[in-house]
């Protein structure tokens, strides 16, 4: 991911590393947010999901810009596939920790975006969805490490 | 008539056209392409009599491909009109089948045809151990995920297709074909490699004969992974660590997609035995590993792999090598010293040598060097890294220590050390030495040497062809009793020396040396001997030959066999002599004969010639031409002895028909007679005169005789001596025979001689004389003259008479042989003339009157008067 934001910057020009912290109201947060561990990997697979018509959004502006082989492009289909993916699992793994509770399923909206953005606003847009994508994978890393700590240290009270 | 001909012909071809393929019986299957058949399966097709058929079932037969009929065994009667077969289908059934209605008998009606293709195959075999791998690509996983499987042995026989299908949660399931007979893998695009995800991976495999799955197996996705080789791998030396390599690398792919461990490989450079490092010490997430337990100063090659953690994907391959030396420690291990001794006129010349330590450790930087005699102070000596090697004298009733160290940057190694004895206190050697070549090693024995102080044994080999004589050494522990030496040059001749090593208190002292020439590889000699022939006889010839050159020889010569045969035959005869012989005496060979010879050098590999050498024998042998010369010398000796005899016999025959007796005058009747006048107012004197033509100085022979005879006795005696041209010293005359005496000689002897002669000398044979010739004019008188009549007052002269008399004397007492001799000679020349004999002198002597008359011989002898 850290790998494609950066082909995406490198690809967009200068100021990119200004225009990506700009504020957008549009664009899914990055936060996780939740108590309990069901709660908070809920929350991860919601993100995921609200990400993902933002991410194939940014894909076409990048396809109308650029090629439809440019390396961000690539880069962002294969993110697409990736962040499918891993909300599968996911969603796997609510089944599994939660079988009898159904797992809210967030509506495939639009993003929101209004449709006459100029080039400057697809590219800041492009940046912002990354950048927030990449810090919601990062916490979602660290909460798979804080869960796993935590599990290990269960199984071995357990143990004892 | 010819045209109604060819029509009817045109008729019956048409005929027989129309009706072999106006068919009267069909097959049941039918198809407009080939019918499948399974092989090993059995097939059954029936054959139909159309209605308008004048057949029965019973004139139907099947016929496969090649015409040849299926046995009637195969067939199943259904009615009168249908005909069944049943046939197990096998290879040779692919191509035609047929069914033919015709009738045994002779008839006209036409035989029916039917046939349908058929083609055999197998159906698929179910593929067995299927595996899936994507590769690494970049910094990600690639999206291409080829399987693998066994697709059997069996080949179908037809066109099949394999099909690869993969399911990736809930989507679409990606899929590929690949149309190939027994394919054995088939690659899919997933677009985006499912990482995290579970994939399900199946094969279908279809033919014309049917269709079949694999088992459908279910990954996850990263297990079917081969990442790439470790990044960066980086083998650190540290100074102060010698014993240790710091590795260090980077993961090929991002930790948090796949993390990965690590297994570490690491061996000596030039060494193919590689050292693994357990994978459980370099598990995920590090980066880096100690090396440890290394060896100092050493090259190491490091190479690494990776692989998911716990093992669940491929093993990379291993990363390419990387290469780095360990730091210096001091060096473990002493020098290896030695040294050769070569005695000298005055004392001994000993070359110390020495090889760096094996365990180094480092870069030696210099040895030093300790040297005391008859334990004295130890001298010490700084040699440079590059030189090895230490020249001293040292007397032969001395003894030395020597002790040598190495040094390197970190420090100083243990001491080797040398003992040298006086030269009549050497410890003994081993018993014996035998050495053998298996696979271009030298294997080197040796026995006797199981001494208790006996520490090790040293075995030196110096290529004794080289003009350095630099030499090598190896040491082998003191149990062993044979050891193998490499590295040796073929057809080189080498000294192998064992020498027994002991303990002398703290040093080591060599034993004495046993020593055998070796060589690694043998051939023909490079060159044959040049052989010489040095005495060559009537029938024996001596061959010597020099030894062949040692860079020429290749090999311990055995033996020399000489080739020689006579030049004018092909018929070779060969004599072989031993390896130390140098020369060779031939015997039994032709005299006067060109022989040729060449000596063949043989190894224990081969031989060669050297070059030919010619020679003659001799047609005498030995003493043969001494006997021959002797013989004919005594034979001469007889003859002339016994020629002698006869002439003193017969001297008096000889005597007589050489000099007839001439009357002397004093006996005659007149001398008795006394007449009553004087006689001599009556003597004619004037008819006795002497005409002296002398071209000479005119000096009478008396007066030369007074003064020169006496000196001139050994000139005389030189002429009597001198056999003279053209005939003996007395009978030539002294003129001519005396050529090198002086001019007063000659005149003298001349004057002398020839008194009473008119010569005129022209020269003998044709010379000319330098001067002019004297002319003798010789009295017309036939009375005899007297001697010295021009000088009457010198016969009474003792002196003069007694020198003359002399003169003749001598010139008969030398050679009365030859005088015989010449006298014998009748061509004697014009001039020659045999000496007044001593006892017709005699007279002349005590008769003066009468002595004064001598006869002397002319051209043609003595006419009486």
């Amino acid at each position: 991911m850290a790998e494609l934001l950066r082909t995406y910057k490198t690809s967009q020009g200068d100021s990119t590393d200004l225009i990506c912290d700009m504020p957008m109201d549009n664009v899914p947060e990055s936060t996780i947010s939740g108590q309990t561990i069901s709660e908070r990997i809920l929350s991860v697979y919601t993100r995921l999901k609200e990400f993902l018509p933002h991410m194939k959004t940014v894909m076409e502006q990048q396809k109308d810009f650029n090629p439809p082989t440019n390396p961000v492009a690539e880069g962002l289909d294969m993110m697409i596939t990736h962040v499918r993916h891993t909300a599968l699992r996911v969603n796997c793994l609510l089944q599994i920790l939660q079988p009898n509770i159904p797992i809210p399923e967030p509506a495939e909206r639009p993003t929101g975006i209004p449709p006459a953005q100029n080039i400057f606003q697809q590219k800041a847009y492009g940046c912002i969805v990354l950048s927030r994508l990449q810090e919601l994978l990062s916490k979602a890393v660290q909460e798979q490490k804080s869960l796993r700590g935590e599990m290990c240290r269960k199984r071995t009270k357990n143990a004892f | 008539m010819d045209t109604s001909h060819h029509f009817f012909l045109l008729l019956m071809f048409l005929h027989y056209t129309i009706g072999t393929n106006t068919s009267c019986v069909k097959i049941l299957p039918d198809s407009n392409s080939s019918i499948l058949v399974e092989l090993g399966k059995n097939f059954t097709a029936t054959c139909h009599l159309l209605e308008r058929s004048a057949y029965t079932s019973d004139d139907i037969e099947w016929l496969l491909d090649d015409y040849s009929s299926i046995a009637k065994q195969h067939y199943h009667k259904i009615n009168e009109s249908s005909v069944s077969v049943t046939v197990n289908v096998s290879r040779n059934m692919n191509g035609w089948l047929r069914c033919k209605a015709s009738r045994k008998s002779l008839s006209f009606t036409p035989s029916c045809f039917y046939g349908v293709s058929l083609r055999a195959g197998y159906p698929p075999l179910k593929p067995e151990n299927l595996t899936c791998m994507a590769v690494q690509e970049g910094s990600g996983i690639s999206p291409y995920l080829k399987c693998s499987w066994d697709p059997g042995t069996r080949d179908p026989l037809l066109d099949t297709t394999y099909t690869l299908y993969v399911e990736i949660g809930v989507e679409p399931t990606y899929s590929n074909s690949c149309k190939q007979r027994l394919a054995e893998s088939c690659t899919v695009n997933l677009s985006t490699f499912p990482v995290f995800m579970d994939v399900n991976v199946c094969v279908e495999v279809k033919n014309e004969l049917g269709s079949v799955r694999s088992d459908k197996l279910k990954w996850d996705a990263l297990t079917l992974v081969k990442p790439n080789p470790p990044l960066d791998v980086q083998p650190l030396a540290e100074v102060n660590f010698s014993t240790s390599l710091m590795v260090t690398w980077k993961p090929p792919i991002e930790k948090t997609t796949m993390p990965l461990s690590y297994l570490i490989r690491y061996c000596k450079v030039d060494s193919d035995v590689w050292i693994e490092v357990p994978e459980i010490s370099t598990q995920a997430h590090k980066e880096s590993f100690r090396l440890q337990s290394l060896k100092p100063y050493t090259e190491y090659v490091v190479q690494m792999r990776c692989i998911k953690e716990h093992n669940e994907s491929y093993w990379s391959e291993w990363s390419a090598n990387a290469t780095v030396r360990t730091a210096e420690a001091e060096p473990a291990s002493a020098p290896d010293l030695w040294r050769i001794i070569q005695p000298t006129s005055d004392g001994r010349n000993v070359t110390l040598l020495w090889k760096p330590p094996v365990k180094a450790n480092g870069v030696i930087l210099k040895y030093e060097l300790y040297i005391s005699q008859d334990n004295g102070k130890l001298e010490r000596l700084d040699e440079v890294a590059d030189n090895r090697m230490h020249l001293m004298q040292l007397p032969p009733g001395k003894e030395a220590n020597i002790e040598i160290t190495a040094t390197n940057s970190i420090g100083v190694s243990p001491k080797a050390t040398l003992f040298i004895p006086r030269s009549d206190r050497e410890r003994p050697g081993v018993g014996s030495v035998s050495w053998s070549v298996r696979d271009e090693e030298l294997l080197v024995e040796w026995t006797g040497a199981s001494n208790a102080h006996v520490s090790e044994f040293l075995l030196e080999w110096v290529n004794v062809q080289q003009r350095d004589l630099q030499p090598h050494w190896q040491r082998v522990p003191r149990n062993a009793n044979s050891t193998t030496l490499t590295g040796f040059e073929k057809l080189k001749r080498y000294n192998i020396s064992v020498y027994p090593i002991y303990k002398h208190r703290l040093y080591t002292q060599a034993g004495r040396p046993v020593t055998k020439a070796v060589y690694i590889q043998q051939e023909s000699p490079e060159k044959g001997p040049t052989v010489t022939v040095t005495k060559s006889k009537k029938n024996s010839a001596e061959l010597t030959w020099e030894e062949i050159p040692l860079d020429s020889r290749r090999g311990f010569i055995i033996n020399y066999t000489i080739f020689y045969w006579a030049g004018n035959t092909d018929r070779w005869q060969s004599v072989t002599v031993g390896d130390h012989v140098r020369s060779h005496v031939l015997t039994d060979l032709e005299s006067e004969t060109d022989y040729v010879v060449h000596i063949m050098a043989s190894t224990v590999a081969g031989s060669k010639n050297g070059s030919d050498f010619n020679f003659k024998t001799m047609k005498y042998g030995d003493g043969e031409v001494e006997v021959i010369v002797v013989v004919v010398c005594l034979s001469f000796l007889f003859l002339t002895v016994f020629i002698i005899m006869i002439c003193l016999r017969k001297k008096e025959v000889i005597k007589q028909l050489l000099w007839p007796h001439v009357p002397d005058p004093s006996d005659s009747s007149i001398a008795h007679w006394s007449p009553d006048f004087p006689v001599k107012a009556d003597m004619p004197k004037e008819d006795v005169s002497v005409v002296e033509v002398d071209v000479f100085d005119g000096k009478s022979l008396c007066e030369e005789d007074k003064t020169v005879l006496p000196l001139k006795k050994d000139k005389y005696l030189s002429e009597e001596h001198s056999s003279g041209i053209g005939g003996s010293s007395c009978m030539s005359s002294p003129r001519h025979s005396v050529s090198d005496s002086d001019e007063s000689d000659s005149g003298q002897t001349t004057a002398s001689t020839v008194q009473y002669s008119s010569v005129v000398a022209s020269g003998y044979k044709g010379q000319t004389p330098n001067h002019p010739p004297p002319v003798f004019a010789r009295s017309e008188s036939t009375q005899p003259l007297l001697d010295c009549e021009e000088h009457p007052d010198l016969l009474n002269d003792s002196g003069g008479l007694s020198s003359r008399n002399s003169y003749f004397r001598r010139g008969r007492e030398l050679e009365p042989g030859a005088l015989a001799q010449d006298c014998g000679e009748p061509n004697g020349g014009s001039l020659t003339f045999c000496p007044v004999q001593e006892e017709e002198a005699s007279p002349i002597v005590e008769d003066p009157p009468a002595s004064g008359v001598s006869y002397m011989s002319q051209k043609s002898g003595y006419r009486p008067q």
